[in-house]
């Protein structure tokens, strides 16, 4: 199991790397020459020369890389051009927000499909298993933005049931705050529904079929130790690794439901850094959400191993 | 009351065909049953059909199973899971996934016995396991006990699953060819355990089996399937000595060890069961039969031979 | 009984409508999409504008058709170019030795790492925006994704006995890539095309929704949901009819995928 988590840190470790590298070569690299952006294309020669070694541009590549990468191992990701700011502290300011969504989205997600799944293999082949699984893709194709907008229509215009507009962040009230990002938490797990219901039914009907499960009858043990003890966990370790990677995509894709519901995530920070050409922000706000991910996905990969014996064995070793 | 199990007229079928057709059997406390005939003929179906484990997509058309005096087609689950934890062991055909993948083997193969003594009784059970164990030859227990299956060869998950069939001390124990798939040193050993365990105490048995040596020595009753219907069931000696259907009667010369004589090559039933066969009215043998008559493949009818010895044949 | 493969039967006839509605922008297009009527606008459905207009008075209709062109250029530009750039990475990292193999493919999943939206969206800022540059910035996360696929499959194939007893009679590394393994993909590769084709439809659209794709006065599905925004009381015909397409071709292009994956993985016929 330990030599298993080595491997995993030093793989992760080296995704990190390689995510930090193409940050930084996308960002500051491909756009051109940040001194001449900043000042114009008629800006003197000296004034561009002098603006660029006080930026440290003028240092080769890997100088830069290095020193930008040393920073951010030090939690140091530059200031903000449009807020003046530090991009640290930006970015921990929006991460509840951020956070929230993902962890009551995904949540929604996977309880939800966990209950369709649950109903499709118990009518497997019948009706209502189509209904579930035709009914799972065509929400899931729905774009989000577009179900938002009617969504914001109809909920909040009509009904009045959730705020239109804006955040309430938790130490204002902790209904209000899950009041406020339900809705949207809702839509972003819609889009999750096909894939994780699918993960589930499939996997489910798996273990129940099962030579296993024909022992449990016969040694005549409880439907509800059956179940759970033997149909479930097998059942559950392949939605648990999806769940988890689609929890770190999830992150990654809430601007636009930050932005329709005028939420402020990292998402809309992103956004602003993309349009206002922020070069510090926007490289930390990506290194952060892919970092993130990366992390993440790491978890999982920790998490399901310990829950599947198979795994540490057939892994532990050589690959 | 000492019979255990009881089939009466039993026909099974899926989609297309016929799995079983007009099963009867029965069986007293104490003794042990044999079921012998080729792949696909119904032994394991029935056995199913005992167990009240019938795949999904088959259905009983026709016919009763009663294990231990209860109707098993019309007691709720609970009371068939109860039965079965209580009274009856089962040792499966070479399955993959018999053992949960996942689980220690201490944790399945003592949940039966926890089921049917309370939660406290685990530690109990696995020195009843140990002593399973051992006497299933597995030299090392505590290992096996700690392990996966996926550690585990063939042979030994199947004598685990056999130490776990053993378990509540059942009064019947139903083995799916036990020792199909274990080499020939282990299939002795567990040979020998079947007969000790037939010796030693009033353990009834239901055996499907290939190898006529191992039947012929632990069986009291014989039922010979073919094609889904039972051809021929008489005691064991009977069955040997004075084999009726010519169906037996090719099975036990064609048997390897028992009349073979080394010099000539190894003989054949020639044909196979064919999809036409298994919906004949008449007899599903006919066509590979060397003494069919032409009435063969109008009718069958079963004679009673003795009191304990049926035949399903004309002839 | 032979079941019917529905996915595959709605997947072709949606994804038919996205190509016909394509088609017909260049046969029959009842006004320039850019063309604006301020005296009428905000109208609703009627003979002349067939649905409505929006806030400039420019026909909803002509806008849908013209849309259609932009969501399956930039979708199949983009995914023939991550199919064509991934193919080769993972090829490459399957052919090549362990410690290369195993550097390329930490590379992949560091790709893997940018969630669509996010690359698409860092892309479109580094590039400017635009059509083309919207296509590479949805191309890049296709990269990895076609990248993992023939990975696995040439790990796969590697493994199989005809593979083996081929290099036995010395055919070429290459060569084997072209006339064993390739075929073999192809089929799981159609599968994950079109599936991606509709993830890049959508990402498309996102983009323009969040202002970096397609720029106005152009039409696209994306940009016309976020202009009607605005207006989703006054007008909801401009919000209504783009989401259909759009839901339309998203669902098509997955249904399509999943459909043409159960035909190759289709039950075999028994009788």
């Amino acid at each position: 199991m330990l030599r298993y988590i080595l491997k995993r840190i030093l793989s992760a470790l080296l995704v990190l790397f390689f995510v930090s590298l193409i940050t930084f070569v996308v960002i500051s690299v491909i756009p051109g020459d940040r001194a001449i952006l900043a000042l114009g294309i008629d800006a003197t020669k000296e004034s561009v020369e002098a603006l660029r070694s006080s930026m440290g541009l003028d240092k080769p590549f890997f100088e830069r890389y290095f020193s930008w990468l040393i920073s951010a191992l030090h939690f140091d990701l530059g200031v903000s051009d449009v807020y003046g700011e530090r991009v640290g502290s930006l970015i921990l300011s929006r991460l509840p927000v951020t956070f929230s969504l993902t962890l009551f989205s995904i949540f929604i997600a996977s309880v939800l499909s966990a209950l369709l799944a649950l109903l499709c293999q118990m009518k497997k082949g019948k009706g209502l298993d189509g209904a579930i699984r035709g009914g799972v893709i065509l929400i899931s194709a729905l774009p989000s933005f577009w179900i938002s907008l009617v969504a914001l229509i109809f909920f909040c215009g009509k009904l009045k049931w959730f705020p239109v507009n804006g955040y309430i962040s938790p130490d204002k009230g902790f209904l209000p705050f899950l009041r406020s990002i339900t809705l949207p938490s809702i839509i972003l797990a819609l889009g999750e529904l096909s894939l994780l219901t699918r993960m589930f039914r499939s996997s489910l009907i798996n273990s129940f079929n099962e030579d296993y499960m024909t022992a449990c009858k016969v040694k005549g043990l409880g439907r509800v130790r059956s179940m759970v003890h033997y149909g479930l966990r097998s059942a559950i370790i392949a939605p648990i690794t999806l769940i988890g990677n689609q929890a770190a995509k999830l992150f990654g894709g809430t601007v636009v439901v930050e932005t329709i519901f005028s939420l402020p995530g990292i998402g809309r920070l992103l956004l602003v850094a993309v349009e206002q050409h922020d070069i510090p922000l926007l490289e930390g706000v990506v290194l952060f959400i892919t970092t993130m991910v990366v992390v993440m996905n790491f978890l999982t990969d920790i998490f399901v191993a310990i829950a599947d014996p198979l795994i540490r064995q057939s892994e532990g070793g050589v690959k | 009351m000492n019979e255990i199990v009881r089939i009466d007229s039993l026909s099974v079928r899926d989609s297309r065909r016929y799995l079983l057709r007009d099963i009867s059997l029965s069986l007293q406390l104490g003794s042990a049953l044999a079921f012998i005939g080729e792949s696909g003929s119904g032994k394991t179906m029935t056995i199913k059909s005992i167990l009240g484990i019938l795949p999904d997509d088959t259905e009983v058309e026709n016919g009763k199973v009663t294990l231990f005096q209860s109707d098993m087609f019309s007691i709720s689950d609970k009371e068939k899971r109860r039965l079965l934890c209580e009274n009856v062991g089962f040792v499966p055909q070479n399955t993959v996934n018999y053992l949960h993948p996942l689980l220690k083997i201490s944790d399945q193969i003592t949940d039966g016995y926890t089921r049917l003594h309370g939660r406290g009784s685990k530690k109990e059970a696995l020195e009843i396991a140990r002593t399973l164990l051992e006497s299933v030859g597995i030299t090392d227990p505590e290992r096996v006990l700690s392990s996966y299956p996926s550690l585990l060869s063939g042979g030994m998950k199947q004598r685990v699953n056999i130490a776990s069939a053993l378990m509540n001390h059942p009064s019947l124990l139903i083995s799916d060819e036990p020792t199909s798939a274990l080499d020939k040193v282990v299939q002795k050993q567990v040979a020998e355990l079947y007969l000790d365990l037939r010796k030693n105490s009033l353990m009834s048995l239901i055996v499907v089996s290939h190898d006529l040596v191992f039947v012929k020595k632990i069986a009291d009753r014989v039922a010979v399937f073919y094609a889904g219907e039972i051809v021929e069931v008489g005691e064991s000696d009977e069955i040997f000595s004075n084999p009726l259907h010519p169906y037996t009667k090719a099975l036990i010369s064609l048997s390897p060890s028992l009349v073979r004589d080394k010099s000539k090559p190894l003989k054949e039933i020639k044909g196979y069961i064919t999809e036409k066969d298994r919906r004949n009215i008449g007899c599903p043998f006919a066509s590979r039969c060397i003494s069919a008559r032409k009435e063969c493949l109008e009718s069958v009818e079963v004679k009673e031979v003795s009191e304990t010895h049926f035949v399903r044949c004309v002839l | 009984m032979k079941k019917k493969n529905f996915s595959l039967i709605l997947g072709v006839f949606f994804v038919a409508i996205i190509i016909f509605l394509f088609l017909l922008s260049f046969v029959y297009l009842p006004y320039s999409e850019d063309q604006m009527d301020t005296k009428n606008r905000f109208s609703p459905p009627s003979s002349s504008h067939l649905l409505g207009t929006d806030q400039f008075g420019r026909d909803i209709f002509s806008r849908i058709l013209v849309s259609t062109r932009s969501a399956l250029a930039v979708s199949t530009s983009s995914v023939l170019m991550g199919t064509v750039f991934g193919l080769l990475l993972g090829a490459l990292a399957a052919l090549s030795p362990h410690f290369i193999e195993s550097i390329l493919m930490r590379f992949v999943d560091a790709m893997m790492a940018f969630p669509g939206i996010l690359s698409a969206m860092v892309l479109s800022a580094v590039l400017g925006k635009g059509v083309m540059n919207a296509s590479i910035a949805i191309a890049f996360f296709m990269v990895p994704v076609f990248a993992r696929l023939s990975y696995s499959m040439i790990l796969e194939s590697k493994k199989k006995e005809y593979i083996k007893a081929a290099k036995s009679y010395g055919a070429s590394t290459p060569r084997l890539f072209i006339f064993h393994m390739l075929p073999e993909m192809f089929t799981r590769l159609i599968t994950q095309l079109s599936s991606s084709i509709g993830a890049a439809i959508l990402t498309e659209s996102s983009l323009s929704f969040l202002g970096l794709g397609i720029q106005p006065p152009g039409a696209s599905l994306g940009l016309m949901l976020s202009e009607a925004k605005g207006y989703i009381l006054i007008q909801p015909y401009q919000a209504l009819w783009p989401g259909v397409i759009l839901s339309i071709a998203v669902l098509g292009f997955s249904l399509l995928g999943d459909g043409i994956n159960e035909i190759i993985k289709g039950e075999p016929d028994y009788e």
